[in-house]
């Protein structure tokens, strides 16, 4: 790729290209695989609703999904009815700071939903926020 | 980049300017997408939700909008245990969270109501102005059964006497009648439903009459209002009426020197 011009002698420097194209791919692939990742907790379609406020998700909450298996998530650690509450602990003395956050498939039955709710109420947690999708 | 051997054979030389330019176009779309998916995936919250708050009475004022399957596959909704469609729904919750000074809803539905639909209950109730919005605890049979509403547009309602209009100084003038003077106080019958709504938020079952006067000047202006006799016993609806409802009244001028009075008997009854 070099062009040897008339005048000009001496040596010319020609960019190797061939891994500039490999580092470039790389990256473009690195990319692709990172983005899904970037959500909390479980994959999950969520209800959908209009008046809803969004929130950077840094971190703030324990992300507790219900999945349309009926599966229950704390963050990415699959519990049970036994195991929800003793991990939950665990997350929240971590950081106490944290507000529960509960990611529920929109075609799940309410009692299904309701069930992790009562687990979390009747252990204190009473106050809890929705994740919805916004309703375009 | 094609290199020649020792034979003499023709090399297809790959042409890389066209093909870095592509991958960096690419690269460039990507870069410029994932802050926008990022943005779209951030957490969006209808607002926290108080999980099993105790179930409410249904004297005290609260509203509780209940969820329930019907046989057909669709869903039934109550507010407070009389059925409604969702539009009505709508409109009952705005009017009475407009009324109400802590604005709380209560949801509660069947077990077997998808998930989904009890979201949108509670944005229904967010988008009507609840500032708080509640999960009532959930009971072995479901929500407390409903009872349906009487046909009509809203399930309680108000009825206009005869009206009386009488004539202090002057004649008669056309333009104020019985009819016409009815016609004037229905203009405002959203208006003094929902000062009878203020009653009803405290007591469900508030009925009575109440005759309200005004007193018209030749201008068509008003002279005065009062309220004549109430056996409806709640200061907050004749208040709201005498103060609300009375002065925006308008009548046609009655022009030289003629002033009248015109009574209104309104008779609430909880439908």
């Amino acid at each position: 790729m070099g062009a040897k011009l008339g005048s000009s002698g001496g040596p010319m420097a020609d960019i190797n290209v061939t891994p500039l194209i490999d580092v470039v791919l790389v990256l473009l692939v690195v990319f692709m695989v990172i983005t899904p990742m970037l959500s909390s907790g479980q994959n999950v379609d969520l209800p959908m609703a209009d008046e809803v406020t969004k929130v950077n998700d840094v971190g703030q909450f324990i992300v507790i999904s219900v999945t349309e298996d009926r599966g229950w998530w704390v963050e990415q650690e699959q519990v049970d009815e036994d195991s929800l509450i003793p991990t939950l602990n665990l997350e929240f003395n971590h950081n106490p700071k944290r507000s529960i956050l509960v990611k529920a498939d929109r075609d799940l039955a309410y009692g299904d939903v309701r069930v992790v709710m009562d687990l979390l109420a009747d252990n204190n947690w009473t106050s809890v926020l929705i994740a919805a999708g916004k309703r375009k | 980049m094609g290199a020649k051997l020792g034979t003499n054979e023709t090399i297809a030389d790959l042409n890389l300017t066209p093909l870095i330019d592509i991958v960096l176009v690419v690269l460039i779309i990507m870069m410029v997408n994932i802050p926008i998916q990022i943005e779209q995936m951030g957490v969006k919250l209808p607002g926290k939700v108080e999980v099993n708050t105790p179930p409410p009475d249904t004297d005290v004022k609260q509203l509780v909008i209940a969820v329930y399957p019907e046989k057909s596959g669709d869903f039934a909704l109550a507010l407070n245990r009389t059925l409604m469609s969702e539009h009505t729904l709508r409109m009952e919750v705005t009017t009475r969270l407009r009324n109400m000074e802590k604005k709380r809803v209560f949801v509660d539905a069947d077990e077997s109501v998808p998930f989904g639909r009890v979201v949108d209950m509670l944005d229904l109730a967010r988008a009507a102005g609840a500032d708080a919005v509640g999960l009532a605890k959930m009971k072995d049979g479901g929500p407390a059964p409903y009872t349906a509403a009487s046909v009509g547009s809203t399930p309680r309602g108000i009825i206009v006497g005869n009206v009386k209009v009488v004539f202090y100084e002057g004649s008669t003038v056309a333009t104020l009648s019985a009819k016409t003077a009815d016609a004037t106080i229905r203009a405002h019958m959203t208006e003094l439903m929902g000062c009878y709504q203020l009653g009803l938020a405290q007591s469900s079952t508030l009925t009575g009459q109440v005759v309200a006067r005004v007193d018209v000047g030749p201008d068509g202006q008003l002279m005065g209002h009062s309220i004549s006799s109430d056996t409806l016993g709640n200061d907050a609806v004749t208040t709201c009426i005498d103060e609300q409802v009375l002065p925006t009244l308008a009548f046609e001028p009655l022009g030289d020197q003629n002033t009248a009075a015109v009574q209104f008997p309104l008779v609430f009854s909880p439908g």
